[in-house]
């Protein structure tokens, strides 16, 4: 009996002990919920005039304790029972915008994207949106584009590796407010070679939408500046060979060979007197055909009266050494024409002036 | 047969009783004695200033050890000191003085009073140092502030915490200096404008940014190299860009616009938006279709610089990107 007694109390005890750790499935907890539906989540997109739409909110939330905002000033937002209510008014910028509306409750939370339109821009450049290609000259130069747009065009853009464009003014077109005359300058083209840049119009009211076209500069003509023996003069002409007149002679045998049978005390030099003054030239020579008395440092000096001179450039490094091998220079320029040409050796690859140089043939040519 | 079940009873009564015989917790197991919050280095690095704000406060902490509350109040004093500044700089850089940490300079904080009292029944006073200014502080060097208990005022104190170096750290929206930040390169080119050899490079790097002030970091130029960290002083100082976030643009409001400047030396000309190098700072939420999102912190930059006046500029079009957890950061 006893024994039935202990083990109904420990049975007894377990039991309780048992049912005191069942949960609680009677007791109703009010869950708060809040939920956009799928539909009223779609993206909405207003049209330039702004507009009205709607995103259903199923909530037992009170009204209070929810929210719904906009992240930006055009979007406006309301909230009323079952709904939300997203407004935007007009949008007067020629590019669209786009902002987010947030409809949360706690950790909560659901997101609609909204775009708006914006006015519609265009930008030509002489008529055209690409493509417009203005040919220049090689030589220094002005040009200019007609530019219609209603957008505020302030950026020209032209690129570091074609720079030889320069933005010079912008004027306005009378009575025709959308519409802009560009002037650009261009700089010489110092080159055989045509040369283009890419210049692209952009407006900050939309960075997006941008115009561009093309100058297609012609490459430098070069004409060879017919020379004649007695245009040709040297301040230390060798007296037993190399006159100055085979430098024109077409003979890559002959040659022009300064004094190695006497001494001045200056460098030595070959000087051309021009017919007519130019203001800059490329002059090309070929070497004799031999190794010794090759100018390595060389002056280019000039001068308009043959009494007060300039040095146009002074060449120390890239001159031919070799036999019969030939140099052509780049363009040089002088600030005020020219009629007078030297070229004054300082140095040669057997010595330094004053010494002795040679050379087989002599050319100049001018920018036509 | 009853005595059996009576000494079963009283021996589960006994270990039952026995089992809950607490420690005696009643009693204070320690001595009651101030101390200064520290790690075991005694530096206490654990508080960030915010820089988007023009102050912001951080707290010297001062603890009462002891398994109670106390039950009398205890004070508390402060002082300046250097001892633990001095030893943190020789044991970390020895002779090299250029990288030695400063103490944090004057115009940068005030702290309105050194002196207070734990109350009875109270465990900590927390002393307030107001920071400002802190944008002039350089990103690259370690700040601290050192303080100790001054003796005369301060009741019983442990001699092992009288002493603290209070590290400075200060954070933007953008980066910290708490922690090392990189963005990382996507979609990006980086083109050389010579027209004899126009390099262009994709870079898939990232880039450590730096605070500077409430809407400024520095980063380096382009793809050039941080390096070694420790010996980067003159690097940042040629090839560092400071980019400064600005309002909102008018297009899209999780962007901003930015302006992009030399730190130092660097020639940098900021170019006019292109395309998606707009010259934002954008907050990018890239959605799936189930509803999630990745937040990213974009920089957007479209510019070029050059390290010297002989070179050709580089032409940066790049994306720097983080991700990162909008509610991580509420926390």
């Amino acid at each position: 009996m006893k024994k039935n007694i202990l083990l109904f109390g420990l049975i007894g005890i377990l039991l309780s002990g048992v049912f005191s750790c069942a949960p609680d499935y009677e007791t109703e907890f009010e869950v708060k919920s809040l939920v956009v539906p799928d539909n009223s989540l779609a993206p909405i997109s207003f049209p330039l005039e702004g507009g009205e739409a709607q995103a259903l909110v199923e909530t037992n939330v009170e009204l209070a304790n929810w929210s719904a905002s906009s992240n930006a000033e055009w979007l406006s937002v309301s909230k009323k029972e079952g709904s939300v209510t997203i407004s935007a008014g007009s949008n007067n910028t020629y590019a669209p915008r786009i902002a987010r509306v947030t409809i949360e409750y706690g950790h909560q939370a659901y997101y609609i994207n909204v775009t708006q339109k914006g006015n519609t821009p265009f930008l030509l450049a002489d008529g055209l949106r690409n493509g417009a290609i203005k040919s220049v000259s090689a030589g220094k130069t002005t040009f200019s584009v007609l530019v219609k747009s209603n957008l505020n065009v302030d950026h020209f853009l032209i690129p570091d590796t074609a720079n030889f464009v320069h933005l010079d003014a912008i004027t306005a077109v009378e009575g025709k407010p959308d519409e802009k005359t560009v002037t650009f300058k261009v700089d010489q083209n110092m080159s055989r070679n045509a040369r283009s840049s890419t210049i692209t119009l952009q407006s900050s009211d939309n960075y997006d939408y941008t115009a561009s076209f093309v100058v297609v500069q012609s490459g430098i003509v070069f004409t060879e500046i017919p020379l004649r023996a007695d245009m040709l003069s040297s301040n230390a002409q060798e007296v037993y060979e190399g006159p100055s007149s085979n430098l024109l002679d077409g003979d890559p045998g002959t040659f022009f060979h300064s004094a190695w049978s006497f001494s001045i005390g200056e460098a030595h030099y070959i000087q051309v007197k021009l017919d007519e003054p130019i203001s800059g030239c490329i002059f090309w020579y070929k070497n004799r055909n031999n190794g010794n008395g090759k100018p390595t440092d060389v002056s280019i000096m000039v001068s308009a009266d043959g009494e007060t001179w300039s040095e146009m450039v002074h060449i120390t490094s890239g001159l031919p050494t070799g036999a019969s091998e030939t140099y052509e220079s780049n363009y040089y320029s002088s600030e005020t024409p020219f009629t007078y040409f030297r070229f004054v050796v300082n140095k040669t690859n057997d010595g330094v002036a004053p010494t002795f140089f040679n050379m087989a043939e002599l050319r100049m040519y001018y920018i036509q | 047969m009853k005595n059996r079940i009576k000494v079963i009873y009283c021996t589960l009564l006994g270990l039952t009783l026995g089992a809950c015989n607490s420690y005696d917790f009643e009693q204070e197991q320690y001595r009651n004695e101030i101390n200064l919050l520290s790690n075991s280095q005694l530096i206490y690095d654990k508080q960030v200033a915010d820089l988007s704000k023009s102050n912001d406060t951080i707290y010297l902490v001062a603890g009462l050890s002891g398994t109670q509350n106390a039950d009398k109040s205890y004070r508390v004093a402060l002082m300046e000191a250097d001892s633990l500044l001095k030893a943190y700089n020789k044991s970390n850089y020895d002779i090299d003085v250029s990288r030695y940490a400063r103490l944090l300079p004057e115009a940068c904080y005030t702290i309105p009073y050194l002196e207070g009292n734990i109350p009875a029944g109270e465990t900590q006073l927390r002393i307030p140092v107001y920071l400002q200014n802190l944008e002039k502080l350089s990103p690259d060097s370690i700040y601290f502030l050192d303080y100790q208990i001054d003796p005369s005022g301060t009741d019983a104190f442990n001699p092992k915490k009288k002493e603290v170096l209070l590290r400075i750290f200060k954070e933007n929206e953008f980066s910290s200096t708490k922690q090392n930040v990189y963005y990382n390169y996507t979609s990006s080119y980086i083109t050389t404008l010579d027209l004899n050899n126009p390099l262009v490079r994709r870079p898939t790097s990232s880039n450590q940014v730096f605070p500077l002030g409430g809407n400024s970091v520095r980063m380096m130029a382009g793809d050039e190299e941080l390096g070694e960290y420790k010996t980067g002083y003159d690097r940042i100082n040629e090839k560092s860009i400071v980019v400064t976030i600005g309002g909102q643009t008018s297009k899209n409001p999780l962007a901003r616009k930015v302006t992009i400047e030399p730190y130092k030396t660097i020639d940098v000309v900021q170019m006019t938006p292109f395309e998606m190098y707009d010259n934002t700072f954008l907050i990018n939420i890239i959605s799936t279709p189930d509803g999630r999102a990745t937040y990213y912190k974009e920089f957007r930059l479209h510019y070029k610089y050059r390290l010297n006046e002989a070179d050709p500029y580089k032409e940066v079009k790049a994306i720097l990107r983080m991700e990162y957890s909008p509610r991580a950061d509420l926390l």
